[in-house]
């Protein structure tokens, strides 16, 4: 006779209400390490998808993703034409917020070196990637967009062309690609009228000058349009990303470039880590404290909870000591119980989490690792929080019985 | 003849606390129990009768005096001579003053989990509680909760 299952069965409506209390603490500790996992699965998407190995951006900044890197375009060609580099990509990455349908909608928009990239690795789940250069857009299913949706950004209207899934920014904002073009339209869109102040101050700053003065027909050339200007540079990009010829050393590929004066050089592996040490740092210690928090908190309910159920049973206990039931009956019924109401907490923990952490904003990930780990703190957390109910359990003296 | 006895107490004493909260509960109770001879022990509130059959229940140890149960000397004083918990679960057995069951097993169960205690298998029990059970008069309930059952 399983002594702890008949205790359960007496009481099954309050051991259901407490097993699900527990579930639902151990889904949240569950769901902070999802969340740590999450973080740092978006940070380093990017870096993992693009599969670049190298990363090329402005000297001395840490960019493109942990601060801003802007470096010339023509930098493409230069990279493209060092010993043991197979291919070459503009990369261009900024966050932009614009209302749409009368709702702010943020997206980290990624720039895709036409017609090198056409976005093919892309994980779609509709539509296709892009087939132009210009006015096409790939989005996220986070942004809530359908195919054919068209989305006015800046000046143009952008359709939507293909939807992909999970391609979020390591801030959590869904992901939009067009082309670097495209890009570059959106993220350095002038108002018209900014244009025509610019034009005035140039005119005015002509009108001023001595060379115009004797030369009056240069000025008619500050009434083409700014972008068309020779004074006016060609917008940054954020970084280069290059691809080495198989069997070339990504690290000393990386060293001729770093060698440069205008440029620093990241390897993929060091990029990651420039994410995960850097961008996603303070919030990986701060999920990781919580976690350990509430496994404590969650220890000591726990235990508190077993010890309630042994207090309740004190006398039932006395009864069994007083017919002569060995201590290892009265510690298994006790421990049984622990390992059940952790085993089922855990259970829901996991089926809850399942269901639930799908629809919260962020990525929530289950790594196998994390859930044997937690499966494995459950267990220990069973055993020990119930050691405070088989201590009360071993001072009751069998003559308790004929108490009360 | 001490083969025939089946309990057998020599200057039983009994003393709660000490000094001035000295309080003395039986003193020197030396009693032979024949074997199927069923005696009853008759006093005012007080006089130690619960304190004796406690300590001859080997659930309160004596604090001196000797116990012996079947001719085994079970109890020296406050020291056990035998494990008391394993003693108790294969020789004695109690029946209270007022109704003292498990309250999450069944009017069975309760029967049955002395009897696996002992080393019967579950099968084995449920049968033998079952048939005691019967014998006197409550077999119909043998599945009841002991909150369903009559206290009398």
């Amino acid at each position: 006779m399983n002594l702890a299952i008949k205790d359960i069965q007496h009481n099954i409506g309050r051991f259901i209400l407490t097993v699900l209390g527990i579930g639902l603490l151990l889904m949240i500790v569950m769901g902070m390490a999802g969340i740590y996992r999450g973080l740092i699965e978006d940070a380093t998407l990017l870096v993992e998808r693009i599969d670049a190995d190298l990363w090329i951006v402005q000297k001395d900044t840490r960019g493109p993703f942990a601060e801003v890197s802007r470096i010339p375009k023509s930098l493409v060609y230069r990279v493209q034409a060092v010993p043991g580099v197979q291919t070459s990509r503009e990369f261009v990455y900024h966050t932009i917020q614009r209302q749409h349908n009368e709702k702010p909608l943020r997206m980290s928009l990624l720039g895709l070196s036409w017609p090198l990239d056409k976005g093919e690795w892309l994980p779609l789940i509709a539509g296709r990637s892009l087939l132009q250069n210009h006015f096409e857009l790939v989005a996220d299913k986070t942004l809530g967009f359908k195919l054919a949706d068209r989305i006015l950004l800046g000046k143009e209207t952008y359709t939507v062309v293909g939807l992909t899934s999970g391609m979020v920014s390591s801030g959590g904002d869904g992901m939009a690609f067009v082309t670097v073009w495209d890009s570059q339209a959106i993220q350095f869109d002038t108002p018209g009228e900014a244009v025509r102040l610019e034009r005035a101050a140039r005119d005015h700053r002509g009108a001023a000058s001595e060379v115009f003065l004797s030369q009056p027909a240069l000025t008619e050339q500050l009434t083409r349009p700014s972008a068309e200007l020779p004074a006016v540079t060609p917008p940054p990009i954020s970084a280069i990303v290059a691809k080495v010829s198989p069997g070339s050393d990504p690290e000393k590929v990386a060293s001729i470039i770093s060698s440069w004066g205008d440029v620093s050089v990241f390897t993929k592996a060091g990029q990651e880590d420039l994410l995960i040490q850097g961008m996603v740092d303070k919030a990986k210690r701060q999920l990781g404290m919580f976690r350990v928090l509430l496994t404590i908190i969650a220890a000591i309910i726990m235990a508190l909870i077993l010890y309630t159920l042994t207090l309740d049973k004190l006398h039932s206990i006395a009864l069994l000591k007083l017919i002569g039931a060995p201590n290892t009956v009265i510690l298994s019924l006790i421990l049984q119980q622990a390992i059940l109401l952790g085993g089922l907490g855990y259970g829901i923990a996991w089926l809850v989490g399942l269901k639930l952490f799908p629809h919260f904003p962020r990525r929530v990930v289950l790594a196998n690792e994390d859930l044997v780990q937690l499966a494995v703190i459950v267990f220990v957390i069973s055993v020990l929080s119930s050691l405070l109910g088989i201590w009360k359990a071993m001072r009751v003296e069998p003559n308790d019985a004929l108490m009360g | 003849m001490a083969e025939e006895l089946a309990i057998e107490t020599t200057n039983l004493t009994k003393i709660y606390g000490s000094g001035n909260t000295e309080v003395v509960a039986m003193r020197d109770a030396s009693v032979n129990v024949r074997r199927d001879e069923v005696i009853a022990l008759l006093g005012p509130s007080g006089s130690g009768k619960s304190t004796f059959l406690t300590a001859v229940g080997l659930i309160n140890a004596p604090t001196s005096g000797q116990v012996r149960i079947g001719g085994v000397l079970v109890m020296d004083g406050p020291v056990a001579k035998v494990n008391l918990r394993s003693f108790r679960r294969e020789h004695i057995g109690f029946v209270f003053q007022k109704s003292n069951l498990i309250p999450f097993l069944t009017a069975i169960e309760n029967v049955q989990i002395a009897m696996e205690l002992n080393g019967l298998s579950a099968g084995q029990a449920r049968k033998r509680a079952a048939e005691l059970l019967n014998e006197l008069g409550v077999g119909d309930r043998l599945d009841h909760s002991t909150a369903m059952l009559s206290g009398g």
